[in-house]
């Protein structure tokens, strides 16, 4: 179930990603973009970083690309403009989009901590398995279609044979998978505690508070810090005081003495 | 599995149908409680006193011809009505109507429903944008602007709360009224709260965004029949939603109002409904009572005054809360 | 449990960063005082500018001073992420000089030119702050909170003319080649960090300790560390990365021209120190490379480009550049000498800096419209204001590294280190740029005594902060030569306990 959604949010995220780079009109490309961060959202709630995945939505997706949208939708930014051939970008965008593909597949396997070998060796299986599913799908499929083809009166006993060859292949890949983890536990000898075993269970908003307002800060007080002088910068360069314009006071208008205003010119 | 599915769509129905009869019935309600204010009858043809008036309203929505305008973006102009209507709904998703009476007990349920409240913007601002007509253009940036400002007064005001409960869990911040009701003690913060609440769904006095005198009605001008009901209740279930919020973070949720043993014999959805059903008549009663707000007006109210407002309370309440070790424990040790 | 006073947790931490905090606490003072009051109706809406440059260079001073009694010599505070030592010491004394230098030599200038902005004293507090905080920081994260509170400051800064087109462009370019770089920068952070687990630079040191063995199991900490380098190597403008440098530094408002040229370079080598010679020391054939190659490009283009230029601000950005490839030959050597020359040259390369800005801050004629722009408008110095030519010729000299004068010590001494870790290329080629350099250098002494400008103007008279200022930094560039071993002592006792 998990397996499923991860990767239908990953392949979205990847598609909207992909969009936003290749829409012709700026608009639709800020809505995939949020449609992006939906979708990382839903990644991060997958592994349990609920908090984060909230706080995602909140500060990207509501405040952040409103605004973005906001001046794109003002700019009205015309549709022929971003006609640049895509080549043009290629070797550049190619060499960061290598860089972090052999992050994630390289440093996977060659990681300076060797305790780590279970995780790893699961997400290979998990890949195999894919190839795997893939392969039968492909070439079972072909066989299936046809033998419907040429035997329509056999249909029920092709369809259950077929079935009896999935569980088969299902079976396959649970008993591989539970061999290779069965593996890598007892390959490795070393000895270590299992932490989160040990460790008291608390939600991800009272272990971050706990973190962030005792060790980690001086971090929290630096970010907002750095808040002030965004904050400070973007009334330096925009807020223009003028001298001769006219602003409502309300407080003066509430304020305002109604005997001392209003006078009689003349007693009647 | 198969079973699982079923019974969690059979919860979902379960909140939604009644949802949209509630929805329903709130347009004939806020029709008649107008009228009476105005000193007329309201609706009373269709139906005994009318109460068949938004069924036969829905019905002629529903089979009403669907314009598309010809120069608008038509993906973008149906997304946008569907959308607005989906996030008024899955908000109700963390909404405990009792104890343990709730479709999914979030532990951050209220970070939850205040990102899809923040995501409620998207509709407006697609339907302004798509439909490719001034006024629903200018009704959706206004009514962007004002959500946006109004939710940072929202945010702070629910922190507030948030730090008197010591937990983002709605079935945990009723649980903490159990003594006394936030309401009480935070008095000043709910009628802040309420306020901000009606700027949020644009609302009277605050509903610039489809000001008839001057932006025809804003940014679902170019939408009809279903285009359109869908935005009525979207707007509708979120003033319900919102309603539900007030009363969840400040008048006790599903408790009832004394502690004694023969009110607890009537169920707690009951009270929460009648909670509600308060609030809801406030929003009524404030848009029959009140002119609107001119948009600079609005805009100070809610940066100049809200804002300040809360952000002070928010020290005030944790200044208070640490000096008296009135903290809430997190852990249970 | 519950009751954890965490106060008492951190509570010798906050005395090791006392001049900071005392620094974050006057600024935020400052700034509550010029909002309250610049805005207040009864005073009829003071304009501030004056008054908070001199609070603010006040309690720069007063830092200076919490510096330099700081009641720890060596110390790792706030869970292991800052630092204080010998190092972070010069430094942070250096930037707090150089930042009330900056903030003295522009008195005159906010008074005239600028737009009447108080936030221009409190923004570059801020920055001052971000640079002690960048100077002290132990781990990827505070380095990269420093980096980004520092560069925002300096975007807004860049920006701050806002009527003149030629500023709002600088701050743009700013921005987005800023942003790039930290980009790059973070992605370096991750990729070490995904690689080793760690953000600490002491812990990436122990990590990576005696790992020139076995080379080749590091391609991506080194592709880490690469990026990290690159980052930083924008930032200090070093060669092929220094393409946004000239326009931003001519487009920004002359004061803040001078302020990106003196200050944020300490705090940025600083850290780069630290890294390079902390944390992946045990990569050092690895990145001396790159180093190496920098070294080489910016010396070049140094020397090269500035003789196109006519413009002073731009000239003078090509002739930084060029002393950043001196920089980074000292840091190439990575031994004990590298460093004492890198600290030298960095001391006397400070002093020199100001000199030179203050005199292009002082070159104003009487009616103060008239403001030093074209190398040409030098034209006659020498006859309309001997003193001032006088003194620009020796520190251009100086620059070029004539003997006797400062420059020359320091690039001698660099040299000699870079020789001493058998760098014999990258000290000709050092050498042979400082010949060419020296061509620039005499022609802008030669338009001051011998060339008629194209509009002949007589600048006014200097004012007090730039006259102190120019006396000070003037006397040290000519007699350092006289005593130059406290400097030297100094530097070395930095150096060795750095390194040692």
């Amino acid at each position: 179930m998990n397996l499923v959604l991860f990767y239908m949010f990953a392949s979205f995220a990847l598609l909207a990603g992909i969009m936003v780079i290749r829409a012709k009109n700026p608009v639709y490309s800020v809505l995939f973009l949020i449609l992006v961060f939906c979708n990382v959202s839903g990644l991060l709630l997958l592994i349990n970083l609920d908090f984060f995945a909230m706080v995602f939505l909140v500060v990207y997706v509501g405040a952040i690309a409103v605004l973005f949208l906001f001046v794109v939708m003002m700019l009205n930014v015309k549709l022929a403009e971003i006609n640049d051939s895509i080549l043009r970008y290629l070797p550049v965008g190619g060499v960061f989009g290598l860089l972090f593909f052999g992050e994630i597949f390289l440093l996977l396997e060659q990681d300076l901590v060797p305790v780590m070998t279970y995780e790893t060796q699961s997400i290979l299986s998990i890949m195999e398995s894919i190839t795997m599913y893939s392969v039968f799908g492909v070439l079972s499929s072909a066989t299936l279609l046809f033998s419907l083809f040429s035997q329509p009166w056999n249909s029920l006993t092709i369809f259950s044979q077929w079935q009896k060859h999935f569980i088969q292949i299902q079976d396959t890949i649970a008993n591989y998978n539970t061999f290779v983890q069965e593996q890598a536990l007892t390959v490795n000898d070393l000895e270590y505690v299992v932490w989160p075993y040990t460790m008291e269970q608390t939600t991800t908003i009272h272990t971050i508070g706990h973190v962030v307002y005792t060790y980690y800060m001086v971090f929290f007080i630096l970010a907002s810090i750095i808040l002030l002088i965004a904050m400070i910068g973007s009334i330096v360069l925009t807020m223009h005081k003028g001298v001769f314009v006219k602003r409502q006071d309300v407080f003066e208008q509430n304020t305002r003495d109604f005997s001392k205003t209003l006078r009689k010119v003349k007693s009647l | 599995m198969l079973l699982f599915l079923l019974s969690i769509i059979a919860k979902i129905l379960g909140i939604v149908v009644p949802l949209l009869v509630a929805v329903a019935y709130l347009t004939l309600a806020e029709r008649k409680v107008m009228a009476s204010m105005q000193r007329r009858k309201g609706p009373n043809v269709v139906g005994f006193f009318g109460i068949l008036q938004p069924l036969a309203d829905g019905l002629k929505l529903l089979i009403k011809e669907p314009v598309l305008p010809s120069s608008a973006n038509t993906v973008v102009f149906l997304a946008a009505p569907v959308l607005t209507f989906l996030l008024a709904l899955i908000a109700w998703a963390v909404i405990p109507f009792g104890e343990g009476l709730v479709l999914c007990d979030l532990d951050v349920g209220m970070l939850y429903i205040f990102a899809i409240s923040s995501l409620g913007v998207y509709g407006v601002i697609m339907a302004g944008w798509a439909s490719n007509s001034k006024y629903a253009f200018l009704g959706a940036l206004r009514s962007t602007a004002q959500m946006v400002s109004y939710e940072v007064s929202l945010g702070l005001i629910i922190i507030t709360v948030l730090l008197c409960v010591g937990s983002l869990n709605l079935s945990a911040i009723v649980m903490a009224q159990e003594d006394v009701w936030f309401g009480v003690p935070l008095f000043p913060l709910l009628l802040m709260f309420f306020i901000s609440c009606l700027a949020e769904t644009n609302r009277a006095p605050f509903d610039l965004p489809e000001a008839e005198a001057e932006l025809v009605a804003g940014y679902n001008v170019e939408y009809s029949s279903m285009g359109f009901a869908l935005f009525f209740l979207g707007e509708y279930a979120n003033m319900i939603m919102m309603s539900v919020l007030c009363v969840i973070l400040f008048l006790g949720g599903w408790l009832p109002p004394f502690s004694f043993t023969f009110l607890y014999w009537i169920p707690g959805s009951m009270w929460l409904g009648l909670k509600t059903i308060i609030f809801l008549f406030l929003y009524i009663w404030v848009r029959a009572a009140f002119p609107r707000y001119r948009y600079d007006q609005l805009m100070r109210l809610g940066w100049k005054v809200l804002l300040p407002l809360s952000l002070a309370w928010v020290l005030f309440v944790a200044g208070i809360l640490v000096a008296f070790d009135l903290l809430p424990s997190t852990f249970s040790q | 449990m519950m009751g954890l006073h965490f106060i008492h947790l951190f509570e010798n931490d906050f005395y090791a960063l006392f001049p900071e905090l005392f620094l974050t606490c006057t600024t935020m003072l400052l700034l509550m005082f010029g909002v309250v009051w610049s805005t207040s109706k009864a005073e009829g809406y003071p304009i501030l500018t004056h008054t908070i440059a001199w609070l603010s260079v006040w309690s720069l001073v007063c830092a200076f001073g919490l510096t330099i009694h700081s009641p720890f010599s060596v110390m790792v505070s706030f869970y292991n992420t800052f630092v204080i030592d010998e190092l972070t010491f010069l430094l942070k004394a250096m930037v707090l000089c150089s930042a009330t230098a900056a903030m003295l030599m522009s008195m005159e200038y906010l008074k005239t030119s600028m737009l009447n902005i108080f936030e221009y004293s409190i923004l570059v507090l801020l920055s001052t702050i971000s640079m002690l905080l960048l100077i002290s920081s132990y781990d990827f994260i505070s380095m990269y909170l420093a980096i980004e509170m520092q560069s925002l400051c300096f975007y807004v800064l860049a920006a701050s003319k806002r009527h003149s087109e030629f500023s709002t462009e600088a701050g743009l370019k700013y921005f987005l080649l800023g942003a790039f770089s930290s980009g790059v920068l973070l992605f370096g952070c991750s990729l070490v960090y995904g690689y080793t687990g760690l953000t600490n630079f002491e812990d990436i040191a122990k990590c990576l300790a005696g790992s020139a063995l076995f080379q080749t199991h590091h391609s991506f900490l080194h592709l880490g560390m690469g990026l990290i380098m690159i980052g930083f190597l924008f930032k200090l403008t070093a060669a092929p990365f220094h393409f946004w440098a000239p326009d931003v530094y001519e487009g920004s408002p002359t004061s803040v021209t001078a302020f990106f040229a003196i200050t944020p370079k300490i705090a940025l080598l600083g850290v780069f120190l630290r890294l390079l010679l902390g944390s992946f020391y045990d990569l050092l054939f690895a990145w001396q490379y790159v180093l190496f190659f920098c070294s080489i490009c910016s010396l070049f283009i140094g020397a090269f480009g500035a003789m196109a230029q006519k413009k002073i601000k731009r000239l003078l950005v090509y002739s930084s550049i060029g002393h950043v490839g001196y920089l980074l030959i000292g840091i190439c050597c990575g031994t004990v000498e590298g460093l004492q020359a890198v600290l030298l040259y960095l001391i006397l390369y400070i002093f020199m800096t100001v000199n030179v800005f203050t005199i292009v801050l002082s070159c104003i004629d009487h009616s103060k419209t008239f403001r030093l722009k074209y190398i040409q408008d030098l034209g006659l110095l020498g006859q309309t204001h001997p003193v001032l030519a006088l003194t620009f010729s020796c520190t251009l000299f100086s620059m070029a590294g004539i003997p006797p004068l400062a420059g020359f010590c320091s690039k001698f001494y660099l040299f000699f280190a870079a020789m001493g870790s058998s760098l014999y290329g990258l000290a000709l080629f050092g050498v042979l740029s400082s010949v060419v350099s020296c061509f620039y250098y005499i022609r802008l002494i030669k338009i001051m005594y011998f060339e008629q400008p194209s509009q002949l103007v007589t600048y006014g008279a200097i004012d007090h902060e730039k006259a102190i200022l120019l006396g000070i930094t003037t006397t040290v560039i000519v007699f350092f030569f006289l005593c130059p071993h406290s400097l030297f002592l100094w530097t070395y006792k930095v150096a060795y306990m750095f390194l040692g």
